[in-house]
C-alpha cells in the first residue's frame, strides 16, 4: 500500500474510523517513514490542542449560564404573538397541502375546459360486404362534412373523431368543445348529416341506372344504410382537465416545493 | 434543551471554543468571550438542528468559526496582546534561522491554512467536518491540512536544529 499521508492527521486525532482506520494502522505498522510522520503528528497535535484549552473568565461563565431563562423567556414571548404564518414558515412542509391546493386550482385555471360528446352509428350492408364500414369512415373524412358542421358552429367549431368499435359495423363518433351544446349538437348533427349524404348518393345512383342507355350499371361507392343508434347527449362536466389529475399534479408541485423550503433553510 | 444539559455543554465544551476563538482573533480575549457567548446562543436556539452525525464539539466549532468569519470583517486587531501573543518575525530572510516556538511558527502560516490545522489537528475535527464549518470543499481542506503540517515540521525541526 503506498502512503496515504492525508489520513495521518486524523489517525494522529484518533477519529480516522472504520476500513481506513484498518488499513492505516496496518500501513504504518510496516511503513517506518509513516511512523515518524504520525509521532510528529501527535506531538503537534497534542501541542496546539494545550494552547487551545483557554479557561474561560468568570464573567464570561455567568453571562453563557445565564443566557438560557433569557432565551426561553424572549422564545416564549414570540411563539405566543407569532402569526400563524410564522409557525408555516418554521415548519416549510405544513405549507405544502396548501401550496398544493393552490397550484391544483392554477392549474385548473390554466387549462381551457373542453366538452366531449359521444355518438355511434349502425353500419348496414344488404350485401354483407366486410369493407362498407370503413369504405363509409373513409369517405366521412374525405368529404365536407366538416365544412357544413363549421358553416353550423362558426363560434364553437367540435373537433371530430371517427372511428370504428373492434371490428363491428358500429362506427363511433367523438366530438369536443369549448361548451357542452357544441360538443352535442355538433356530434348529432354530423351523424345526421351523414345519413342524409347517404340517402342522397343512394338515389343519385338509383336515378343514373334507371336512365336508358346510362350504360353499365355503376355501384355506389357506398351501398348500404347506416342508422344512428346512440345519440350524444350533453356532457355535464367537463372531460379535460381531469380533476383527480390536476389535484395529484397539484399536490405533488406543492410537496416539492414544500420540501426545496426545507431543504434550503439553512439553520444559523 | 433542558438547562442542566446546557450548562454541560458549555462546561465541557466551553474551553476549546473559547481557545479556537482566542486562536482566530489573535488574542483579543473580550472579542473572542463575546464571539463565544454569541456561539452557545446559537447552539440553544439551534439545538434541534444538531443531526448528531458529528461530536458536539465539531458543532459548536462550526457555529464559532461561522461566528467569527460574520465578525472578520473588522480591521485586524494591533493591540499589544496580540504582538505577545504572536511576535512577528522581523523580516522573511531571518524565517530558517529564528527560533521559532509553536505559536510564531503558526503565525507564518496562511490564515487559511492555519485555521485548518487548527480545526483538524488541534480541535480534532475531521476534514468534512472542518469542511462544513468553513464552508469549504473537503479536498480543499485536505490540502491546507497538509500544507501546513509540512510547513509546520519544516520550521519546527529548524528550531530544533538551532
Amino acid at each position: 500500500m503506498s502512503c496515504r499521508s492525508e489520513d495521518l492527521p486524523l489517525l494522529a486525532t484518533g477519529r480516522l474510523t472504520g476500513l481506513a482506520l484498518w488499513r492505516m494502522e496496518r500501513h504504518v505498522k510496516q511503513c517506518s517513514i509513516c511512523q515518524q510522520e504520525l509521532h510528529a503528528l501527535r506531538d503537534l497535535s497534542d501541542s496546539l490542542r494545550a494552547t487551545l484549552q483557554a479557561p474561560p473568565s468568570a464573567d464570561l461563565d455567568e453571562r453563557v449560564l445565564s443566557i438560557r431563562a433569557d432565551a426561553l423567556q424572549k422564545s416564549r414571548a414570540s411563539t405566543q404573538n407569532r402569526p400563524l404564518g410564522g409557525s408555516f414558515m418554521r415548519h416549510p412542509l405544513l405549507l405544502s397541502p396548501l401550496l398544493g391546493i393552490s397550484c391544483a386550482a392554477m392549474f385548473t385555471m390554466m387549462q381551457p375546459p373542453a366538452y366531449t360528446a359521444i355518438g355511434r352509428l349502425l353500419v348496414v350492408s344488404p350485401n354483407k360486404d366486410p369493407m362498407a364500414v370503413s369504405t363509409l369512415v373513409e369517405l366521412m373524412k374525405a368529404s365536407d362534412i366538416r365544412g357544413q358542421v363549421f358553416e353550423r358552429f362558426k363560434t364553437s367549431v367540435p373537433t371530430f373523431t371517427i372511428e370504428t368499435i373492434n371490428n363491428t359495423p358500429i362506427i363511433q363518433v367523438t366530438g369536443s368543445a369549448s361548451t357542452p351544446e357544441s360538443a352535442g349538437n355538433g356530434v348529432n348533427f354530423l351523424m345526421h348529416t351523414i345519413q342524409e349524404q347517404v340517402e342522397a348518393e343512394k338515389v343519385i345512383v338509383q336515378r343514373r341506372n334507371a336512365m336508358p342507355n346510362s350504360g353499365p350499371a355503376t355501384l355506389p361507392s357506398f351501398d348500404g344504410e347506416v342508422r344512428i343508434i346512440d345519440s350524444a347527449t350533453m356532457p355535464n362536466s367537463p372531460s379535460t382537465p381531469g380533476r383527480p389529475l390536476a389535484l395529484a399534479v397539484g399536490l405533488l408541485a406543492g410537496i416539492f416545493l414544500g420540501g426545496l423550503l426545507t431543504f434550503f433553510r439553512r439553520p444559523s | 434543551m433542558k438547562q442542566e444539559a446546557f450548562q454541560t455543554l458549555y462546561r465541557r465544551h466551553g474551553r476549546d471554543v473559547l481557545g479556537i476563538l482566542l486562536r482566530l482573533t489573535h488574542g483579543n480575549r473580550a472579542e473572542a468571550e463575546d464571539l463565544t457567548q454569541e456561539t452557545f446562543l446559537a447552539a440553544l436556539r439551534g439545538w434541534k438542528t444538531f443531526r448528531g452525525d458529528g461530536t458536539a464539539r465539531a458543532w459548536l466549532v462550526g457555529i464559532a468559526v461561522r461566528r467569527w468569519r460574520d465578525a472578520a470583517r473588522k480591521p485586524q486587531p494591533t493591540t499589544t496582546d496580540s504582538e505577545v501573543l504572536y511576535p512577528k518575525i522581523a523580516s522573511p530572510e531571518h524565517v530558517t534561522l529564528a527560533r521559532l516556538d509553536l505559536d510564531a511558527a503558526l503565525n507564518q502560516l496562511p490564515e487559511a491554512q492555519r485555521i485548518a490545522l487548527l480545526l483538524v489537528l488541534g480541535q480534532g475535527l475531521t476534514y468534512r467536518e472542518a469542511a462544513e464549518s468553513l464552508g469549504e470543499p473537503v479536498g480543499t481542506i485536505k490540502w491546507r491540512v497538509h500544507e501546513a503540517t509540512k510547513t509546520m515540521r519544516d520550521l519546527l525541526s529548524e528550531e530544533e536544529a538551532l
